[in-house]
């Protein structure tokens, strides 16, 4: 009995000592957060501050990284962490309660990505199927592409947070007649719209007010899953699988392997560094962020 | 102190009460002033190590019902979780005629004057800012605006949230507001504009109907698979099952399932109800069919041990008297002793919706988490507390919503518990009866 | 009800047989969930080392499969494409459970003591019943009170001793959450194990000149060992199960191990849980080797521990 003391006894130092051991002393560790590795926005953030080998593989960022899966945790978790960093899209910053860094000497907002001054910018994307099993389904989504080119679809996509070029837009009403299954009373199907999780909004937006202008019923199903499944759900590996879309979409550009026949371009979203509002930063360069993210920089008093 | 060992080992087993032996030893042998400091100490220990539990419950309660009692209004149950959208448009054939409206002074609103409608901003459901129409005067052209599908009029009212809004001004530019920019700008915008060609509102949304429609129709479908078989199988192990190896491995791989952690059996219905509900009735992926299957296998040990030991309180002699009437035993079994052990069959049935209600990780595995408006059996959807991961884990983890959520499923499991010993205090008493009754029947007998 | 004749007897025997055997067969598939599960999970859990998987790996596709003992071993979850290790999950689900009970086991026993020995019996009925309740509660709401409560009770603690932390998203709240869940159930055995022991043991502590709080630390407790032991295998249990509370408090450490109580970490049951919603192919099957593993882990903690028990009750 005694022996058996001895042991718990032995056994809870150790457990103590070694957790008390292991802590990371106040004030100064850089905590740096990121997106998955499928996430467009990360794919975006390294592509623009230049360090590429880090978008797929995270055995290239510095230890005791946080990997978080969507733009909103992103949000939420720099927002309790006052020694993180992180980076998310320029549409949720104002309601974020976050502070957004001035990147390269520029300041985060729609009018200097328009004037082409800030330049951690990325595109959302769209991608449609190259072949549709229902005839009636794809031609639905070339409508729904047209729509998103037109004044009040790109209006709606602004409303969602996506910076737009109304430059050149017809209205919906001189676009609409080529697309007469809009006028089909008997439509009556499924459209699945999934792909990244920055342009969930926006996508959203869009197939909410597309349903206002259809005399027959589409049903939408939304499943965001990551940019990566813009192009394997439509016209990849999964096309024909349990999680297929219809339509895609993408907050970077499709790559050389990702091909389709119908793809473009939606909006503009810009990127922003962000840290917590008690962190006494405002700027910082494409440089400090490569360090930081790799593990060159590890303290808050190291970064200028 | 290790002679006690020895002196307990020796001692006889008189029965004398704890408290005439402490009176002797309070009367003889006074504690000394040490000794009942140590003790005051231990017994602080433990009073305070009692108090942990009201504390985590009171911690708990309190966080869960001060988030989730404000959403938690009859809306919430009735409404569906993906919002109505309303797209509508000026009407080319008509004629609209624009201001002389008079603002009607609303509490922290703008007003409209070339429209006639009022708008507030307002926290919404997820903790963004929705612009909320709170007034519309009687002929305000807004009525006039027309959905292009359905040619629909007067579909935008008082309450819905102006999403965004396209208009074309007096020389012929676009101009494109949200509810992003605030109520302000969109009331500017409007007072600009001369014709609009796309107005879209929004309504409702963050319902849990579906969910609460699918949480039900599992426990609908668990129940009818599940308590057949288990009360069944109990019924054979307990009533007709002979003393041999065959029985007790049967007995010994029911009970194994004990250890199991339930997100395992999830994946069980991953790997093998999922598909074999995509061939029998057609579903695509994860379905309330193959969530039932799941938790029925987490169910039938819970549900055959309490069958189990409910025909265990029934006296052999109910028995004996059926048989030796010249019942059969299956009538001895449905007639006799099934009647005397609706208690036990109740508290499965109870105990399993319980569990049915709080399982989340086997049917985030077994069924899915879309969370769905229309429910059907062959198709995915989420029960309430797969719901609940969904928001926390998505994009917008909402505390208010979930709390809400919560707070339906803390009051169902309380009533459960509640009602279940209830049944089960009856059922002692009713033992205790029937036991006093056997033995003055024996001793009346000797 | 006399026996009419040997037809009526017959038919009644046939009928016994059939109810009998077809109830038999019914429990037999009872039987066999355990069966099927195992099957099951041992075949899928395994693919990803026997079977190929089509990769795109830096543009290129190729068939990629896991080395079995790289996952075993190793110090990061992934890396691209087909590099998984569990070694250091299987370390820290460990340490997490270890420092669960270490919270959890004093103040079971210790709420068993007060409630069956020192408390008078309304309070006594009062903290059983809380604790019922307790025991009751789904682990999703757990869960939330997590992430709502005891992160950030993690987070200040982690600030008043001058530690970092990620918002409290760590390895603390994950071992506090999880004592919070097996505390009524050790609590509860516990409670039934102190009152099942003799009357007379304790009579005659209390004969001998012993206070009454000595008799219950030296000799009640002594005489529940294995009581108190068999509620602590259960709560080992649940703790190595609990997939969703934990999955919301652990944050998502991508390589380790974590003993840092307030760092990041990640147990065997968060891996499987993360992500869920966006996962196919090998990223999906290799959760299922994740619960092999778990399970494995399972029942050897349940061996080891069962024999502990048997050489404390000696």
């Amino acid at each position: 009995m005694k022996k058996f003391k001895k042991i718990i006894f032995v056994l809870v130092a150790l457990l103590l000592l070694g957790g008390v051991a292991a802590c990371e002393k106040k004030g100064n560790v850089i905590k740096v957060y990121t997106r998955d590795t499928t996430s467009g926005t990360r794919d975006g953030f390294f592509t623009g501050i230049n360090y590429k080998d880090a978008i797929k593989d995270n055995t290239k960022l510095v230890a005791g990284y946080v990997e978080i899966e969507s733009n909103g945790a992103m949000i939420n978790g720099v927002k309790n962490d006052e020694f993180g960093i992180g980076y998310i899209s320029l549409s949720s910053l104002a309601t974020s309660g976050l502070k957004g860094l001035e990147y390269n000497g520029v300041k985060p907002t729609e009018a200097n990505v328009i004037n082409g001054t800030y330049k951690l910018t990325r595109n959302f994307n769209y991608m449609l199927r190259d072949n549709y099993s229902d005839p009636k389904v794809g031609q639905v989504a070339k409508a729904i592409e047209a729509y998103m080119k037109t004044v009040e679809g790109l209006g709606v996509i602004k409303g969602a947070d996506g910076i737009v070029d109304t430059a050149g837009a017809k209205s919906w009403d001189s676009v609409k007649a080529q697309h007469p299954i809009v006028d089909d009373k008997t439509l009556n199907i499924t459209f699945r719209v999934g792909g990244s999780t920055s342009v969930e909004k926006a996508a959203k937006a869009v197939t909410a007010a597309f349903k206002g202008l259809v005399k027959g019923t589409i049903t939408f199903e939304h499943n965001h899953t990551g940019s990566g499944d813009a192009h394997k759900r439509t016209n990849g590996s999964e096309k024909d699988g349990a999680n297929a879309l219809d339509l895609g979409f993408a907050s970077r550009e499709f790559k050389a392997e990702e091909a389709a026949a119908s793809k473009g371009r939606i909006a503009i979203d810009a990127i922003v560094v962000v840290v917590n509002t008690k962190n006494k930063l405002t700027a910082i360069t494409a440089e400090m962020l490569v360090k930081i993210y790799k593990g060159e920089v590890t303290k808050w008093s190291e970064v200028k | 102190m290790g002679t006690n060992n020895d002196v307990v080992k020796k001692t006889n087993n008189e029965i004398i009460s704890e408290n005439d032996i402490k009176e002797v030893i309070n009367k003889e042998n006074p504690l000394t002033k040490k000794r009942k400091v140590k003790d005051a100490i231990a017994n602080g220990f433990t009073f305070v190590s009692s108090t942990f539990g009201f504390i985590i419950l009171g911690a708990l309660l309190i966080f869960i019902f001060r988030n989730g009692i404000k959403l938690l209004k009859p809306d919430l149950i009735v409404s569906d979780y993906h919002a109505h959208n309303y797209t509508v448009k000026t009407d080319e054939s008509e004629v609209y005629h624009l201001g002389g409206f008079i603002d009607p002074q609303k509490k922290d609103s703008y007003f409209s004057k070339n429209w006639g409608i009022s708008v507030a901003e307002k926290k919404n459901r997820e903790g963004g800012i929705d612009v909320v129409i709170n007034h519309i005067d009687k002929h305000s052209p807004v009525k006039q605006l027309v959905q292009a599908a359905t040619n629909e009029k007067d579909l935008i009212k008082v309450g819905q949230a102006i999403d965004s809004i396209t208009l074309i001004d007096e020389n012929g530019d676009y101009i494109l507001v949200s509810s992003r920019e605030g109520a302000e700008a969109i009331i500017n915008a409007l007072d600009r504009g001369v014709e609009v060609l796309q107005f879209q509102s929004s309504v409702g949304g963050g319902g849990i109907r579906g969910s609460l429609l699918t949480t039900l129709l599992l426990i609908a479908l668990t129940l009818v698979i599940a308590l057949p078989i288990g009360i069944i199988s109990a019924i054979y192990l307990h009533e007709y099952a002979p003393q041999n190896k065959f029985t007790d491995i049967i007995r010994s791989l029911i009970d194994m399932t004990n250890g199991i952690p339930s997100i395992i059996f999830g994946f069980v219905g991953a790997i093998v109800f999922i598909p074999m509900m995509n061939g029998i009735i057609g579903s695509q992926g994860g379905s309330i069919a193959s969530g039932a299957l799941t938790l029925t296998i987490i169910l039938l040990p819970t549900i055959i041990k309490t069958t189990e030991e409910s025909l265990k309180t029934i006296p052999l002699s109910y028995r004996q008297a059926s048989l030796a009437l010249g019942a059969s035993q299956t009538q001895t079994v449905f007639k006799v002793v099934l009647p005397n052990a609706i208690g036990g069959l109740l508290t499965a049935t109870l105990l399993s919706i319980g569990r049915i209600i709080g399982e989340s990780a086997a049917l985030i595995y077994a069924v899915g988490t879309v969370i769905k408006d229309t429910v059907a059996i062959n198709e995915r959807s989420t029960s309430l507390a797969v719901h609940i991961w969904s928001i926390m884990a998505g994009e917008n983890p909402n505390f208010e919503l979930a709390s809400s959520i919560a707070i339906l499923i803390l009051v169902v499991v309380f009533i459960l518990n509640i009602t279940v010993k209830l049944i089960s205090s009856r059922a002692d008493k009713t033992k205790v009866r029937v036991l006093k009754e056997i033995t003055i029947n024996k001793s009346s007998n000797k | 009800m006399q026996i009419k004749n040997d037809k009526q007897f017959k038919n009644k025997m046939i009928y016994d047989n059939i109810v009998r055997y077809s109830f038999l067969v019914v429990a037999i598939l009872s039987a066999s969930t355990i069966i099927i599960t195992a099957v099951f999970i041992f075949l899928k859990g395994m693919s990803p080392f026997v079977n190929s998987y089509n990769i795109v790996h830096d543009g290129v596709q190729g068939s990629y499969r896991v080395n079995f003992f790289s996952f075993l071993g190793g110090t990061t979850w992934f890396s691209p494409p087909n590099n998984y290790s569990i070694g250091f999950i299987i370390i820290n689900t460990i340490w997490v459970v270890l420092w669960a009970l270490i919270i959890a086991a004093p103040v079971s026993v210790l709420t068993a003591l007060f409630v069956t020995r020192i408390a008078p019996k309304p309070i006594s009925m009062a903290v059983t019943y809380i604790i019922e309740i307790l025991a009751s509660i789904p682990s999703i709401i757990y869960g939330l009170f997590g992430m709502g409560v005891i992160t950030r009770f993690v987070k200040s603690i982690s600030g008043v001793f001058g530690y970092q932390s990620a918002g409290g998203l760590s390895m603390l709240s994950a071992s506090l959450v999880l004592a919070i869940m097996i505390i009524p159930t050790i609590t509860l055995l516990s409670i039934t194990a102190i009152r099942a022991v003799r009357d007379d043991q304790i009579n005659a502590s209390l004969a001998l000149g012993a206070s009454p709080t000595q008799t219950n630390f030296k000799i009640v407790l002594r005489a529940t060992k294995s009581g108190i032991f068999s509620g602590i295998i259960l709560g080992v249990g649940r703790a190595l199960g609990e997939a969703t509370a934990v999955s919301m408090v652990a944050g998502n450490a991508g390589s380790g191990p974590n003993f840092n109580p307030f760092g990041l970490t990640r147990t065997l049951t968060s891996t499987m849980l993360m992500g869920i919603k966006e996962t196919t192919g090998l990223d999906y099957d290799i959760r299922f080797s994740v619960g092999l593993v778990l399970i494995v882990i399972i029942l050897l903690s349940n061996a080891l521990l069962n024999f502990a028990k048997r050489k404390v009750a000696q």
